[in-house]
């Protein structure tokens, strides 16, 4: 039986180091389109959508990811913190919220370190929604973020 | 990834659970017990969110979370409805762990039947 | 007298005080790794498909893996895994779980009131007792110190 826990143990162990190794190539390096609901994902005229990428392209050591959806001025962004900072990912969270506040000079910006939110504003991405559903998405998604008990 | 977190804190919290057996000879009962209050413990301090940050399931599925959340539901409350919410939050987040056993608890002897 | 009974102790003492620590824990720590690993599948499944964040899919994961729990009971196989891994199945949810539903299953021929109702809380009475009280007087420190810090 020794022998046999021993190999459990190890292809267990092998399965999750080549799932792990596989994930480490989504690392997106940043050029992420913002969504801005009210005038579609090709035209980035949303201001606040621009200036709030350029602080968070800054912010590579501890930032691997992010999405920004826009909505009439509003801003949720979506954070993924790297693996060993996750620990302290709800503190990144609210300091990058603070910062973005005060440099755009906006309280409209809800900062989420949630990997829901990530995941609600990956599947607006597709375009395959009116806008007013992506609305409803966007108020439905700032309901979310506040019932975090 | 948070699969590989998962599997190794989760882990990690078994095994002291058994060395808290094997070792100190306790019964499943005190281990449990000993376990869902240092979860409490954790919970009132703050790491054990951020544990949960890190580990996902790892965190969330060892009966430790049960302290995390009793303790999470009695200081929300509390926030809200100062030093009587202690008391009344408890009861808000008695954690869906315990009615979900409870709940199968009850289905379970209404469909099986005992083995020998 | 005594000589005999002292040789009998150290007898009894001998014999009984070897659990191989090193494999249960291996044990313990591959299986409850494995539990914990399909909660983190569940719970992925359950914030991509449902409305859950991840402050709230610990409910919905753990209220599924203690259905899963109910089949292995009901169905008599969690026993022979539970004697395999230790630790591994009795720490996380699904020991909890177990206890309870394994109780009301076997105390239906008592009656649902006095069977089910009176034994089903033997393990998890504990867990629930210290879990409540000892929340409840950390929320009430954190909370007085709160108050004072203000």
């Amino acid at each position: 039986m020794n022998k046999g826990m021993v190999i459990l143990i190890v292809s267990v162990l092998s399965l999750l180091f080549a799932c792990n190794a596989g994930e480490n190539n989504e690392t997106q390096t940043n050029t992420v389109t913002p969504i801005n609901i009210e005038k579609g994902t090709d035209d980035i005229n949303g201001t606040l959508s621009k200036q709030a990428t350029a602080i968070l392209n800054k912010k590579n050591d501890f930032l691997s990811s992010y999405k920004i959806l826009e909505s009439e001025n509003e801003l949720i962004i979506a954070i993924k913190v790297d693996f060993f900072q996750q620990f302290t990912e709800q503190k990144i969270e609210k300091k990058l919220e603070k910062e973005l506040k005060e440099k755009l000079h906006t309280k409209k910006i809800k900062v989420s370190s949630d990997e829901k939110i990530y995941i609600e504003i990956s599947k607006l991405e597709n375009n395959e929604f009116t806008n007013t559903e992506k609305k409803k998405k966007f108020t439905k998604l700032k309901k979310l973020m506040k019932d975090n008990a | 990834m948070v699969f590989l977190s998962a599997f190794i804190i989760g882990g990690l919290i078994c095994v002291i659970g058994q060395l808290l057996m094997d070792i100190y000879k306790f019964t499943p009962g005190h281990t449990l017990s000993i376990l869902v209050v240092a979860g409490a413990v954790l919970g009132s301090i703050g790491w054990y969110d951020a544990l949960i940050d890190f580990a996902g399931a790892g965190a969330t599925v060892p009966i430790t979370s049960f302290g995390n959340a009793l303790v999470n539901g009695a200081l929300n409350e509390a926030d809200q409805h100062g030093l009587i919410g202690v008391v009344t939050g408890m009861f808000e987040v008695t954690s869906s762990g315990i009615s979900a056993a409870i709940i199968f608890g009850m289905i379970g002897a209404l469909i099986f039947k005992a083995k020998g | 007298m005594v000589q005999t009974q002292n040789s009998y102790k150290n007898l009894v003492t001998k014999k009984t005080d070897n659990p191989p620590i090193l494999l249960n824990c291996m044990k313990a720590f591959v299986v409850g790794g494995f539990i914990c690993v399909i909660g983190q599948a569940l719970s992925y499944f359950y914030m991509y498909f449902f409305d859950f964040t991840e402050k709230t899919v610990g409910n919905p994961t753990v209220a599924t893996l203690i259905f899963f729990t109910m089949l292995l009971t009901g169905f008599g196989f969690y026993d022979r895994i539970a004697q395999f891994a230790g630790a591994g199945t009795a720490v996380p949810v699904t020991g909890f779980g177990n206890a309870v539903i394994s109780a009301a299953i076997e105390h239906r021929t008592e009656g649902y009131v006095q069977g089910v109702g009176g034994n089903m809380f033997k393990l998890a009475g504990s867990v629930i007792l210290f879990g409540v009280f000892s929340a409840f007087v950390l929320a009430l420190i954190k909370t007085i110190l709160n108050l004072w810090g203000n």
